[in-house]
């Protein structure tokens, strides 16, 4: 089923630039894999990269520049795209977690890693948490949200913006309802109660931004929510 | 309709497909020409210095040598394909300076699902009418693109360095983006 909650142009713009926070940046990808209007959209962020590539003034490369790129070549070195993968990858492959399925395949592996060395936590009668595992120093955080069905999520606010993307299931709240692919948007004036529809479990990805807050927006939501 | 742009696409097209099919190095000496000094200066904006923006564009060429069968002139231009291995390499530099042991497989890595082909008409009409638009934005918008695309400041950063309220800055991306789609849109 086609989302009905897109990505905004600012995530779009963003995700072209390059300049995603790395917990935003798995959102994006997960609204885009599950998306074809967005990924549209994205496609044509891209070529708006591309187009401003080609307007952009030359500045000269160095003498021999292009017979030293031609010496790498004929010497068989790599890029960083054909760099073989760290010995990793096999990490929690056997899991049989629910997760694992409704996440869009390029999440998997992620999924699979943090399922691998976090644990889920349970925050509320019916509700429970997994922190995605992420690269730290950055101001995002992610993590999975399972409510089962007709179950909700204790009220709470946030510092910066909390997006939310559903991967399966649907819930309601006083904006709306939401259902697998669709992305909502709240910033830290909103306090609200989403509720799982009964006859699912939801899981949603949960990530908030937490803009140039110090005191760090996730130790906030915990507290909250009453961890 | 600026048919030299429209020229030049195909031309660049056609170097990397006689890259992929021939490594054909003249091709490629041509494609290095043209876009390697364009890297160079979209990298030095971007931040690098002189030599670490030479040594990305190495990079860069290297791996469109080594990946020019993955070119497709249907999904997208030449200059769109190289812009998208330059930010990739870019995402990836900031993520390993976090996080050393880094998963290859992770989403961020790699660009964004490829499209149904069905999707996309008439991209080298739509990429030429793109490039019009982009000469015909109003500054405020152009400003805003450039300091995304070539300085890598996200929405956020933006408002902060020009003092504009967050609400103006995604209200001018939406502008922006839906009057170069509406460009592009219209050579469908």
């Amino acid at each position: 089923m086609t989302p009905s909650h897109h990505l905004p142009a600012e995530l779009l713009f963003d995700h072209a630039a390059g300049t995603l926070d790395p917990a935003l940046a798995v959102l994006v990808d997960g609204h885009l894999a599950l998306c074809l209007q967005c990924r549209v959209k994205a496609q044509e962020c891209l070529a708006v990269g591309g187009g401003l590539l080609d307007a952009i003034e030359p500045v000269a490369m160095s003498e021999g520049a292009f017979d030293r790129l031609m010496a790498r070549i004929d010497n068989g070195d790599v890029t960083w795209f054909d760099t073989p993968k760290p010995a990793a990858p096999s990490f929690g492959e056997e899991t049989t977690d629910a997760l694992i399925d409704v996440l869009p395949p390029a999440l998997r592996p992620l999924g699979r890693r943090s399922l691998a060395t976090r644990r889920w936590r349970s925050i509320a009668p019916g509700v429970k948490t997994l922190q995605l595992d992420l690269p730290t120093g950055h101001q995002g955080s992610a993590q999975i949200i399972r409510v089962d069905a007709g179950k909700g999520v204790p009220h709470h606010t946030h510092l910066g913006n909390e997006y939310t993307l559903v991967l399966s299931g649907a819930f309601n709240d006083h904006s709306g309802r939401f259902a697998r692919g669709d992305l909502q948007i709240t910033d830290a004036s909103v306090k609200h109660r989403p509720i799982a529809e009964p006859g699912e479990t939801c899981m949603v990805l949960a990530v908030t931004d937490g803009p140039l807050r110090l005191t760090g927006a996730l130790g906030f939501i915990q507290r909250s929510l009453g961890y | 309709m600026p048919n030299a742009d429209i020229n030049e696409r195909e031309i660049l097209a056609d170097w990397v497909e006689s890259v992929a099919e021939n490594g054909d190095r003249a091709a490629f000496a041509r494609l290095f020409a043209h876009l390697a000094p364009r890297l160079k200066a979209f990298l030095r904006r971007l931040g690098s210095a002189d030599a670490a923006a030479e040594e990305l564009v190495q990079e860069v060429m290297l791996t469109v040598w080594r990946k020019a069968a993955s070119f497709d002139r249907r999904q997208s231009s030449v200059s769109t394909w190289v812009f998208t291995i330059a930010r990739n390499r870019r995402i990836d530099l900031i993520r390993r300076e976090s996080k050393p042991a880094l998963d290859p497989e992770e989403p961020l890595l790699r660009p964004s699902a490829p499209l149904p082909a069905d999707t996309i008409a008439a991209e080298t009409r739509r990429d030429a009418a793109l490039r019009a638009a982009l000469a015909e934005l109003p500054p405020e918008q152009l400003d805003l693109l450039q300091l995304g695309y070539y300085e890598g400041k996200s929405h956020v950063e933006i408002a902060e360095l020009r003092k504009l309220p967050l609400g103006t800055v995604k209200s001018r991306m939406r502008l922006a983006f839906s009057r170069l789609r509406r460009a592009m849109e219209s050579y469908q």
